[in-house]
């Protein structure tokens, strides 16, 4: 059983497909917590931000980047899922 | 005055020599072929090098031992230093790679230069090659006439090698002739004194035929006919290596200072190399005779050990250099400075990278942020506001407020100077570039010139509302007042958000900051037409001030969204530090950016 699992491991990162979703996987993992860094330094920013436009740049900011958050998160489900049957 | 005369009295001599030795015309006829082969086979890997080696070039080309690997590999593969070179000036000019890397490509081009003569040596003259230049011949020029850009470039490599085979056999057949009548070795020099004369005739063949390709594969011929000693081919050989750098300064005298950088470096290389060689050229004919017999190599067998000369001591010249590559970076930023920067001209629009489509593409992307950044500061007082107002930390809103004078800039004659002339030079660049209308780079080329375009555009835009700036700002109406310091205060802190968006050069970033400056400009659009139809119904301001001000918040939306578009393609879409994921996650799948060249498509 043991033997069986190592080397399906094996076989796993040895696979150029499997491989290359390893790979897509760090990088949007990456990515994902780079927005989450922007976003707890776009909270901050707004604490103190007194300019009128400036606060409303950053209110629309921390809207686009929760949404580029929700993209992410949903590319990763995507690929973590197993594939459809057939 | 050098040039009218040289070559008059090359043909001249040729010409001579063409008259007295049949042989002569054998010998140059061969020289002359092989050149042609040579011409032949970089036309032939250019048809390759539509994006396939510089993503090669870029990727390998971040450690110094990397690009030493990558000089050796290619200059070996494709036999011509000269186009690595011309690739790795283009490169360093667009500033994809660093002065490092690009020595590192030159150390190890020279390395790869050396399996030349082993390949001539070893198998071009023992073997009947004139034999597999016809079929090559044949085939390659078929092949030329194929509409496909591979097929083409085949024909053109095999052509090239069916050329230089048949040059080699011209050259052969010639020295062998010409032993009959002249015996040429008894002009052999030994001791330094010939070191020093062939080395000299080394650099003058070179410097003439523009190869040392071909002046090696002369040495050899004349070496395998026994028309020169083995001694003096040795210098030939230093001399060759020498002169070729000659070839690089001339062709960097129009490149920028990083060409010359390396032009330079080139240069020290060889020049130590070739020092060294003649220094202890008696203990390296020592050293080539033991690596000989150790490889089996005849004694008498002399072309084969020239090529064992060749290649040990271009290795003790990098062994030798590369420990002081740094050392190297440091003195040669120090020797060649950058000239005072006119920023009226174009700085990146290197002919060289014409040849490259993804080099063509990067430079003019640089080109294109160098319109930006002088636009801006154009724009910004177009509206009537100090540079200050695009400083990180100002704020715009309160200079605004403070600074209610009429706008002084002549926004014409400062785009005439400094911007139509680098757009001008960015389209006639992009028209010189032929790329196929299928390939990626065409699409990228067409956004880019579209961003520019957005550029002189919103330039337009603000130009436009300058008239009523000035009538309005200054008005006794506040409620009008108040409306055009909302736009000015709106394009100036978009201005100023680029600015640092530009500086910052962060794809992820931009892609965000871009996203809400969009939003922040639709909602300033339906704010400003929502106060102006109240100002008019409450009787604030009079019908002509509302329609005065409607058009002129359009121009400031236009301005907005051309400069939102521009940023997008120049700092996010076509920044090379964008990945394939980022593009999915940061950028908004709707209309305007679809458009704005996300996928790079062409439009239809």
């Amino acid at each position: 059983m043991k033997t069986r699992k190592l080397l399906k491991k094996l076989q796993a990162f040895f696979s150029l497909k499997e491989h290359r979703q390893r790979k897509r996987r760090e990088r949007l993992r990456r990515l994902l917590k780079k927005l989450r860094a922007r976003e707890r330094k776009l909270d901050r920013k707004l604490e103190r931000e007194k300019r009128r436009r400036h606060r409303k740049l950053l209110l629309n900011e921390l809207e686009v980047l929760r949404e580029q958050e929700a993209r992410a998160r949903a590319l990763l489900e995507a690929i973590d899922s197993p594939p459809p049957d057939g | 005055m050098l040039k009218r005369v040289l070559l008059p009295s090359i043909f001249l001599i040729l010409t001579w020599g063409f008259w007295i030795s049949p042989d002569f015309k054998q010998i140059a006829a061969g020289v002359a072929i092989f050149l042609f082969g040579m011409l032949s086979l970089e036309e032939g890997f250019r048809a390759f090098t539509g994006g396939l080696l510089e993503q090669l070039l870029r990727r390998t080309t971040d450690r110094l031992w990397k690009a030493l690997g990558f000089g050796i590999v290619t200059t070996t593969l494709m036999q011509s230093s000269s186009l690595v070179s011309v690739i790795t000036i283009s490169f360093l000019s667009a500033g994809l790679i660093g002065l490092g890397s690009g020595i590192g490509i030159i150390f190890g081009a020279n390395l790869g230069t050396t399996t030349g003569a082993w390949l001539i040596a070893g198998f071009g003259l023992k073997v009947e090659i004139s034999a597999w230049a016809m079929p090559m011949l044949v085939f390659g020029v078929i092949l030329l006439f194929q509409q496909s850009r591979s097929l083409k470039g085949i024909g053109y490599v095999l052509t090239g090698l069916g050329f230089l085979f048949l040059g080699i056999h011209y050259m052969k057949e010639g020295f062998e002739a010409f032993r009959d009548g002249i015996d040429l070795s008894r002009f052999a020099v030994t001791g330094y004194a010939g070191v020093f004369l062939y080395t000299a005739l080394g650099i003058l063949a070179t410097v003439v035929m523009q190869s040392s390709h071909a002046t090696l594969v002369l040495t050899l011929t004349a070496l395998g006919a026994g028309q020169i000693g083995y001694e003096n081919a040795l210098a030939l050989a230093i001399g060759a290596n020498v002169g070729t750098t000659i070839t690089a300064i001339i062709g960097s005298m129009g490149a920028n200072e990083q060409g010359k950088r390396l032009a330079l470096a080139h240069l020290l290389f060889n020049l130590v190399t070739g020092a060294i060689a003649i220094v202890f050229i008696y203990q390296m004919v020592e050293a080539v005779e033991v690596i000989s017999s150790a490889l089996g190599i005849a004694p008498d067998d002399h072309t084969l050990k020239l090529a064992v000369f060749h290649t040990l001591f271009n290795l003790i010249g990098v062994a030798v250099m590369l420990p002081f590559v740094s050392h190297l970076v440091n003195l040669l930023t120090r020797l060649i400075r950058p000239q005072v920067v006119d920023t009226t001209r174009p700085r990146h629009l290197d002919e060289a990278a014409l040849e490259f489509p993804d080099t063509a593409v990067e430079v003019i992307r640089k080109e294109s942020l160098h319109v930006f950044d002088n636009a801006l500061p154009i724009m910004v007082q177009g509206l009537g506001l100090p540079l200050a107002a695009l400083a990180p930390g100002s704020d715009p809103e309160g200079i605004a407020r403070r600074q209610r004078v009429p706008v002084q800039i002549d926004m014409e004659a400062a785009y005439r100077k400094a911007v139509k002339p680098l757009y001008s030079a960015i389209i006639a660049f992009i028209s010189k570039a032929s790329l196929e209308p299928q390939m990626e780079q065409s699409a990228a080329l067409h956004w880019l010139r579209k961003a520019v375009q957005g550029i002189v555009e919103a330039l337009k835009d603000i130009k436009h509302m300058q008239k009523n700036l000035n009538r309005y700002l200054l008005s006794d109406n506040r409620h009008i007042r108040a409306e055009y310091d909302k736009i000015r205060i709106t394009l100036a802190v978009l201005l100023q958000e680029l600015k640092q968006l530009r500086e910052r050069d962060d794809p992820q970033e931009a892609a965000t900051v871009l996203g809400a400056l969009r939003r922040t400009i639709d909602q300033f659009d339906d704010e400003i037409n929502r106060d102006t139809v109240r100002l008019i119904r409450e009787g604030l301001i009079t019908p002509q001030m509302g329609s005065s001000l409607m058009n002129d918040s359009a121009y400031a939306y236009d301005t907005a969204q051309h400069l939102i578009e521009t940023g997008e393609t120049l700092f996010v879409v076509r920044s090379p530090r964008m990945e394939p994921e980022q593009r999915q996650v940061l950028l908004e799948p709707k209309e305007g950016l679809e458009s704005g060249g996300i996928t790079g498509g062409m439009p239809e």
